[in-house]
């Protein structure tokens, strides 16, 4: 007897069934005819003989059913006989299959399309080998107000050489490019890499090969790496693209390997650069392979304890300590509260869901009853009767996800077009074994419902309740006393509520957040990018002369009011700090936070051009160098609380550099994001230090995206070569910024709309359905001398009762979920009285139609046609 | 004349017992020494030999018969072929295996042992 014989007779037993029974039915035959051939030879007829035998055999079925039960498998074929059984009761009733099958769609598709996006973005692992061991490396320092302050190159350096705790550590650093073959040209994001990042990441190119040690820093080799879709693109994935060159910010460079299609993260970059290291001293990020089994916290302290070592010969190291955490934590934090609302949202909506399909089958089951009572006089067990049930709501289940995954599936690649700049480009989200986890999952707890919640009702008081008969005699229908059905009723008021409340206050937050003013005036301006490549812009003069020339250009055009241009314009992701001190060291003392400022430098009109107010002081009246700046507020308030900043002065930390004088101060320009915090500014005359990069903002009379192709047009005039970064007007930018926002505040909305149109129509049914269920009630009722009014009361103030109870528990759950997600709501109070009233308003106006409506019906009732009908 | 029936224990309670109750581990006794005895033959012979040799006091219910093979093949006591009987129609043929062989020894000595212990109770007064 061995395991592996076991098996294949059970195998054999389950996947060639027709087969044996087929051997099973002729060895029976032969037995049959050699058992009739005796009996023949006692002397009696043939068919006399055959009879004989045929008694003496037994009954065959009996002996086939025995046969079956030791092959095993019996309760895969009962299970099978209940789903073909299940599935022409079902197909009967089409109005009842249609509506369950839609609602579980809905409710199933929402929650396939929320849970790929969070599998996609969250749970699934990164492309790499043991992405487990991946951390992000970087260097915070709290007194600077910078989270994240950029890695210093001699301590990445130090912490390389020195740690114990890593196999391998990479420095890169964003940046961008611009890239240009014969045929195309283009600004494109890149990175510059340290050699050791594929290893990291453990990667390989596809073609070619990764940079050594000696090409970066001051070897500074020529030489570029291609992301694999710009080899797709541009070079039709050309296997001899290995040692042509590539134009990168003017400058050839040999292109020497091609990178895999994974090496998306940290974000799509089109080349890397041989790292070089940068006039400022603390940029980029660091990401570092663990050794098995060390943690976050074993590593964060090797590196701070090589980060302190430093300290004699690098000060600052007192004030920056790295900062280790997991790679997806660096890149995915603020997103896991929206994914997790979503979640929350379509979960609940699920549960409506499977609410309103309890109820049907609760209706579907009580008009069954006389059926399944008769079943249960023929022997079936409760636990039976409760299978057959659960197997019916299975299958509405089943069929609903199946329709429901599809549903999902198209809504996500319809969004996916859409979501792709705010998704992280290394998200994958096809189905995986999670989702098809997560869908069977759903698919039992809705089965489950279903049938349980019928099932529990029907056989509460036995089965011998459901047997026709007594029950018929009774004032008032079973189904009237039913408190599943009421707490169903409950249950789907109380979420519907929740579900309105948080969307409501979400809604609100985007219009609160909507309407934060910047700081500038928005409308009509049109932004753009030009960095002039430093090989043929060879100094500051030239590049200020470039760009003033440009500027003079644009103001001729008709159709502009003004034109300036900033180094760093606000909501374009970009950011230039420097420290400063004023004069008599910073209020609060040496320990005091010394903020990072941020350091616009800004050509001549730039206020003007952007309707910044002065708060006080003046604008810059001529463009020389004069060591005359101008601050913003927050700045002002830092360095000099209570007091006028106009005539002050501040320097450069260290005491070496010129006294700079402020000349006005400027109204506070959300530069970062609506909600996020303004920084202390500074704007300083562009002629001080001109820079090859600037952001130019024209004023414009039309609509700003008119004018782009004019402006190509002057460019390619001026410098056929130069790609434009990012031409866009301001206004887009802004919703740019927002996109996300608007995103889920609109998911949530049409989430919450599903959901209550649901639940007022389970509730409308439900309602409806125990009002039929008592016509016989009302018309006892009638005929005993009640008026049509009292009727309507009688049912109205049932729903009223249950509606109260209803709006009470979703007004205390609403709230503890709105507490739950007061970071996202931008000040809104989660008590904030508008949308709750609304919301309590609308549910209690829908219930009461849900009431009403059932209840004029149930005034109209005949009297005598109801004591009749039963 | 004593008339047995071989039967399964049947799963379902609401089946009437029969006569006599015979466990099916001695069905599956007799079968293999059948099979010992008479080589290889088919369901039909199995049940003739076992009312021969039994002088007409074993009668074996097909639907105890058949389903003890297949449990008998499941478990590698035995082998089954199809071939064509003495009169010409297609059979199914089971014969001992090894495993069979040993199965059967270690039965017939339990076999031995419970009846020895069940005639030592049924002497004593």
């Amino acid at each position: 007897m061995s395991l592996l014989r076991t098996l294949r007779f059970r195998l054999r037993a389950l996947f060639h069934r027709g087969q044996l029974d087929r051997e099973m039915d002729e060895e029976m035959r032969f037995h049959l005819e050699m058992e009739a051939v005796e009996h023949a030879r006692d002397g009696t007829s043939p068919d006399e003989a055959r009879r004989r035998a045929a008694v003496a055999f037994g009954g065959r079925e009996r002996i086939r059913e025995e046969m079956r039960d030791v092959r095993g498998w019996m309760w895969l074929d009962s299970l099978l006989r209940d789903v073909r059984q299940s599935w022409r009761s079902l197909r009967r009733s089409p109005g009842f299959l249609l509506t369950a099958v839609a609602i579980v769609a809905l409710g199933i598709g929402g929650n396939t399309f929320v849970f790929s996006l969070i599998n996609g973005i969250f749970l699934r692992p990164l492309p790499f080998p043991h992405p487990e061991q991946l951390v992000d490396i970087d260097e915070t320092a709290p007194k600077w107000n910078l989270r994240y302050a950029g890695i210093h190159y001699g301590d990445f350096e130090a912490w390389r050489e020195h740690n114990e705790t890593f196999s391998g550590m990479a420095h890169w650093r964003a940046d961008e490019f611009s890239l240009a073959t014969d045929d195309r040209s283009e600004r494109v994001p890149g990175q510059r890499v340290t050699h050791d990042l594929a290893d990291v990441l453990g990667i390989q190119p596809v073609l070619g090969r990764m940079f050594r040690a000696d090409e970066e820093m001051r070897g500074d080799a020529k030489i570029a790496l291609l992301g694999y879709h710009i080899w797709d693109e541009w070079f039709g994935r050309d296997p001899g693209v290995i040692g042509r060159t590539i134009v990168v910010n003017a400058e050839p460079r040999e292109i020497i390997g091609v990178l895999p299609r994974t090496a998306v993260f940290p974000s799509r970059a089109a080349v890397w650069l041989p790292f070089t290291s940068t006039p400022t001293y603390w940029s980029g990020l660091a990401i570092g392979r663990l050794k098995p089994g060390v943690t976050v916290d074993q590593a964060s302290a090797d590196l701070l304890r090589i980060h302190r070592a430093r300290i004699s010969i690098a000060k600052e190291n007192e004030i920056t300590s790295p900062l280790v955490q997991p790679v997806l934590n660096r890149h995915l934090g603020e997103g896991r509260l929206i994914a997790f609302v979503l979640q929350g949202f379509v979960g609940i909506l699920f549960l409506i869901a499977c609410a309103n399909v309890a109820g049907l089958m609760m209706a579907r089951s009580l008009a069954r009853a006389p059926e399944i009572g008769m079943r249960a006089a023929l022997g079936a067990s409760r636990l039976q009767i409760a299978r057959q049930l659960t197997i019916e709501s299975t299958l509405v289940a089943s069929v609903g996800a199946g329709i429901g995954a599809l549903l999902g599936h198209w809504l996500l690649h319809g969004w996916l077009s859409w979501l792709v700049h705010a998704l992280p480009a290394w998200a994958q989200f096809s189905p995986d074994w999670r989702f098809v986890l997560v869908t069977i999952g759903l698919i039992m707890v809705c089965g489950a419902v279903g049938g349980m919640v019928p099932a529990r009702h029907l056989l509460a008081r036995g089965t011998y309740a459901l047997v026709p008969g007594p029950s018929a005699f009774q004032a008032t229908h079973p189904a009237a006393r039913v408190s599943s059905l009421r707490f169903l009723v409950v249950g789907e008021i109380a979420m519907a509520l929740v579900l309105l409340v948080s969307a409501g206050l979400l809604g609100r937050a985007f219009i609160r957040v909507n309407q934060i003013d910047p700081g500038f005036r928005t409308d009509h301006i049109l932004t753009y990018g030009l960095f002039l490549p430093e090989a043929r812009y060879k100094d500051g003069p030239t590049q200020l002369a470039f760009f003033q020339e440009h500027l003079e250009r644009v103001r001729a055009l008709p159709d502009v009011v003004s034109a300036s241009a900033s180094t760093v314009l606000p909501f374009t992701g970009t950011h230039q700090g420097s420290f400063f001190e004023p004069e008599g060291g910073i209020p609060g003392g040496p320990d005091a936070k010394k903020p990072v400022i941020l350091t616009r430098l800004s050509l001549p009109g730039y206020f003007a051009t952007m309707e910044i107010p002065m708060v006080a002081g003046r604008d810059f009246g001529e463009q020389d160098w004069h060591y005359k700046i101008i601050v913003n507020e927050t700045l002002a308030r830092l360095f000099w609380p209570g007091s006028d900043a106009v005539g002050k002065r501040m320097r450069s930390p260290g005491g070496n550099g010129p006294w700079l004088e402020v000349i006005g101060v400027a109204r506070d320009v959300r530069h970062y994001g609506l909600e996020t915090e303004t920084r202390p500014g500074v704007y300083v005359p562009f002629v001080a230090m001109p820079k090859s990069g600037i952001g130019i903002v024209i004023r414009t009379k039309v609509d700003p995206a008119s004018l782009a192709p004019t402006i190509r047009s002057l460019i390619r005039h001026q410098d056929p070569t130069l790609p434009i970064a990012g031409l866009a007007s301001m206004e887009e930018r802004i919703a740019q910024s927002l996109f996300v926002r608007r995103m889920y505040s609109g998911m949530t909305i049409a989430f919450a709309a599903i959901a209550v149109t649901m639940a007022t129509a389970g509730l409308y049914g439900i309602i409806a359905y125990v009002v039929g269920r008592r016509a016989r009630e009302f018309g006892i009722r009638t005929a005993l001398g009640a008026s049509a009014r009292s009727i309507l009361h009688l049912v109205v103030r049932d729903g009223a009762v249950l509606a109260s109870i209803g709006i009470a528990a979703g007004l205390v759950a609403g709230l503890l979920a709105a507490h739950a997600i007061s970071a996202l709501l931008a000040g809104v109070s989660p008590f904030d009285p508008v949308v709750l009233v609304a919301s309590c308003a609308t549910i209690a106006i829908l219930t009461l139609l849900a009431c009403i409506l059932p209840a004029r019906r149930a005034m109209r009732v005949d009297p005598i046609a109801a004591l009749r009908a039963e | 004349m004593l008339s047995c029936r071989f039967s399964r224990r049947s799963a379902s309670p609401t089946m009437a017992k029969d006569k006599t109750d015979l466990l099916q581990g001695t069905l599956d006794l007799l079968i293999l020494k059948a099979l010992q005895r008479a080589g290889s033959t088919h369901g039909y012979g199995i049940s003739v030999q076992l009312r021969a040799w039994s002088k007409e006091a074993l009668q074996v219910d097909q639907g105890s018969l058949y389903p003890a093979l297949y449990r008998l093949e499941e478990r590698g006591w035995i082998d089954a072929t199809w071939g064509t009987s003495e009169n010409n129609r297609k059979a199914k043929f089971y014969t001992l295996t090894k495993a069979g062989l040993k199965q059967l020894a270690a039965e017939t000595t339990n076999w031995r042992n419970v009846a020895s212990a069940i005639n030592a109770i049924l002497e004593g007064t």
